[in-house]
């Protein structure tokens, strides 16, 4: 019978433990999102963009200013073209103002594990009257597809295919275009990472734009709008809307865009880049190569039968 | 100054406190620590190679930089080479070795030129570090500890016992030159030993395997190796071991056998310090685009002659002083250069914990706050520890114990090759190494920038 000694049981019962609880943090890591961009309004996007070219990632934005009752389109556009109508939660009173001091987006990448697959089953486009706020605050930290609100427009595509109501863009739309073509003037010299002094988090593998986006109105952001949105106030009328979705994001820029149906002049935006992430394949090839090649060799090696000296007899 | 040499007097074995011995003793020491510490090493790399490229956001960074290569001086110091015992690299050659490794002998030539191979590694990563970006950029620190894990694993395989440690690890070489300044040692009792016919400390035994990095320590004159993994005290059967508290830099002064490269390794270690100073404080970007200008407009090209001075400047004011020393301590200046070279050991010691001070001091909440913010939660704000004033003290003081702890190493060292010239002897180095220590003071009084 094999005894199980004491002090080796601790040993790697320790361990076990620990590297539990690192995995478990490993598995959390995505809870705090570093922010990528922002909202003219005050609003913030925050991506995990670990692994950009290898996997999914969970991606979130937070809009704490939204004009009551207005129903509310936010769709992410990626350098290849593709596009992803992101499901939405409404954002309670309360929250909304939180968030526009830097809150976190601590709902969004805890609550759920729902994939893309989830995304198809929410609501893209939904609308929040001012009679149900007090509702909203009740459904914060679920993907949009539980959050029970009624759906004012078409089901997402969970492959980014266009929705009909998307087709249709109004004119004001193409006025918002036009600014945002000036923009990505200012834009194309941008070489600035988002990860600034005032930005905790910093930026994991994305810069961001310098200046912040002008809104469709053509107004200049105020000089407070800083990446994090930790500017000391609460914009507009205080409901919002938070957004998560898991999406492979390629490299390139990307633009996070809302677009509200009742107030065709305000179309928030907000635009990023992803860049590459990860460490070189070259490097992790190589490494993992030289690792695992030794060990094999090592592993066969110690099993051969020995020319001299051989105290492992042969099979 | 007396002329008669210091000896060394009975120190307490800590080994005859009940406790200390039982844990020594236990199958839990080291694995208590080593285990753990290579899981949290893991995520490290982790973290580095798929986290946040920003420094200031990546907790591998913060954890690598800003906690554990401060305190590595300052564990050298206080514990020798505890930490080899406990390090990753060491564990997963230990688990490595134990399941597929070969077994081979060292080669000769690892033990031949291990130490300038060291000395060549330890350059080139403070080249790289500066060219490539290794400290600023958590990617370059993942690909550094990365290497370091395959280059550990690979002689695992191949070689036996910790080969890599003993002959191989840059870490291990700028330990083992700390070790010497620490103020605790392990050593063997001769008499104990003379009866001895089993030799388990070396060769291992039941209770324990032997020693990993090839020590006898009934031989054993120096802490430079030894990393009190304790495998010799549950070995012995005669309970020969002990583990005595000492007069830092005590080891310096009884030096029986200097050896050139070792020397070499302390003045390299006193040039990486000083590049380290320079490239932080604030007017070294200035100079460095002036460099640049003259030097066909390449940065790394500015650095390069930048970095070579510093480090050939070290070495060639030693040298000179082993010149003006050697006329009356009647050797080779290679040899006086080799004697000498230790003196600067505490200053390099001091040098680097100065050094870290600020980073441990003046940004050390970044190391929690990264680590909230990695597992899901929010923190931020000051990074200071303690008022930048307060820091700048501490720096001061540490590196005047520096210059004394060298001082008073030089003066030992040439009482014992000069008993009749000492004087003449040590004033040479005497005066590089108050030298040294004035610049280390005037660097430490510029304004830095922080590694997060």
């Amino acid at each position: 019978m094999t005894m199980i000694h004491p002090d080796r049981f601790l040993l790697r019962s320790g361990a076990a433990v620990i590297t539990a609880a690192l995995l478990s943090g490993l598995a959390g890591a995505g809870g705090s999102l570093p922010v990528v961009a922002t909202f003219p309004d005050g609003g913030v996007v925050r991506g995990d963009f670990l692994k950009p070219s290898a996997g999914v990632n969970t991606f979130t934005f937070e809009l704490p200013s939204v004009p009551e009752g207005a129903a509310v389109h936010v769709r992410l556009t990626g350098p290849e073209g593709q596009s992803i109508d992101m499901p939405l939660t409404a954002l309670p009173t309360e929250e909304a103002g939180a968030d526009a001091h830097g809150g976190h987006a601590e709902a969004a990448p805890a609550a759920g594990i729902a994939g893309p697959g989830d995304a198809a089953h929410a609501e893209p486009v939904t609308t929040v009257p001012a009679a149900d706020q007090d509702h909203a605050q009740t459904t914060p930290d679920h993907p949009a597809g539980e959050s029970g609100h009624e759906s004012a427009g078409p089901p997402a595509s969970p492959h980014g295919d266009e929705p009909a109501a998307h087709t249709d863009e109004p004119g004001a739309h193409v006025d918002d275009t036009e600014a945002h073509t000036g923009e990505d003037d200012v834009h194309a010299d941008d070489t600035h990472a988002s990860d600034s002094a005032a930005d905790p988090h910093g930026s994991a593998t994305v810069t961001s734009d310098p200046a912040p986006s002008q809104d469709a109105h053509g107004t200049t952001p105020e000089p407070h709008d800083t990446a994090q949105g930790m500017d000391g106030h609460a914009h507009g009328p205080a409901a919002g809307y938070r957004g998560w979705t898991r999406v492979r994001l390629t490299p390139g820029r990307w633009t996070l865009e809302a677009r509200m149906d009742d107030m065709p002049g305000h179309t928030p935006k907000a635009d990023f880049t992803v860049v590459p992430g990860g460490p070189s394949p070259l490097f992790t090839g190589t490494a993992g190569l030289l690792m695992l090649g030794f060990t094999g060799f090592g592993f066969v090696h110690r099993r051969l039968p020995q020319r001299k000296g051989n105290k492992v007899t042969p099979a | 100054m007396t002329a008669s040499a210091p000896q060394p007097g009975p120190a307490r074995n800590l080994l005859d406190i009940p406790w200390v011995r039982a844990f020594l003793k236990s199958p839990l020491y080291p694995g208590i620590f080593a285990y753990p510490v290579l899981v949290v090493f893991g995520y490290i790399v982790y973290a580095l190679l798929w986290g946040p490229t920003a420094a200031s956001a990546n907790v591998g960074t913060s954890l690598t930089w800003v906690l554990w290569w401060p305190l590595i001086p300052i564990a050298m110091f206080t514990l020798g080479r505890f930490w080899c015992a406990i390090c990753p690299f060491g564990t997963l050659i230990d688990v490595v070795g134990k399941a597929v490794g070969l077994g081979r002998p060292v080669p000769v030539f690892l033990k031949r030129y291990g130490i300038w191979i060291i000395d060549a590694t330890f350059i080139l990563i403070t080249w790289s570090d500066h060219v490539f970006g290794v400290v600023e950029n958590p990617r370059g620190s993942g690909y550094l500890l990365g290497a370091m894990a395959t280059a550990a694993v690979v002689t695992a395989v191949l070689y036996q016992r910790r080969t890599w440690c003993r002959y191989l690890c840059f870490l291990g070489g700028l330990n083992g030159n700390y070790s010497r300044a620490s103020m605790v040692e392990l050593r063997a009792t001769p008499d104990i030993c003379a009866t001895c016919t089993t030799q388990s400390c070396y060769k291992g035994s039941a209770a324990a395997p032997g020693c990993p990095v090839f020590e006898f320590p009934r031989m054993m004159q120096t802490s430079a190796n030894c990393n009190f993994c304790a495998n010799c005290v549950k070995s012995c059967p005669n309970d020969s071991i002990r583990i005595s508290t000492r007069p830092p830099t005590r080891e310096l002064w009884f030096m029986n056998r200097p050896k050139f490269e070792e020397s070499f390794l302390a003045a390299v270690i006193v040039g990486i310090v000083i590049v380290q100073n320079v490239t932080m404080i604030g007017w070294w970007g200035g100079l460095l685009e002036r460099l640049t200008a003259l030097l066909l407009g390449s940065e790394a090209l500015a650095f390069t002659a930048a970095f070579i001075v510093a480090m050939v400047l070290p070495i060639a004011v030693i040298a000179a002083a082993a010149h003006l020393s050697a006329r009356h301590t009647g050797e080779t200046w290679k040899k006086n250069f080799a004697r000498f070279g230790y003196a600067v050991i505490a200053l390099d010691l001091a040098g680097h914990i100065a050094h870290n001070l600020f980073h441990l001091l003046s940004e050390g909440k970044s190391v929690l706050y990264t680590t909230i913010n990695a597992f899901g939660g929010y923190a931020g704000g000051n990074l200071a520890v303690l008022p930048m004033n307060v820091v700048q003290g501490l720096q001061f003081l540490v590196v005047g114990l520096g210059i004394v702890g060298s001082l008073f190493t030089a003066y030992q060292i040439a009482r014992r090759a000069a008993p009749g010239t000492w004087k003449r002897a040590v004033l040479p180095h005497a005066v590089v190494i108050v030298l040294f220590g004035l610049l280390s003071i005037y660097l430490f009084t510029l304004p830095m920038v922080h590694r997060v």
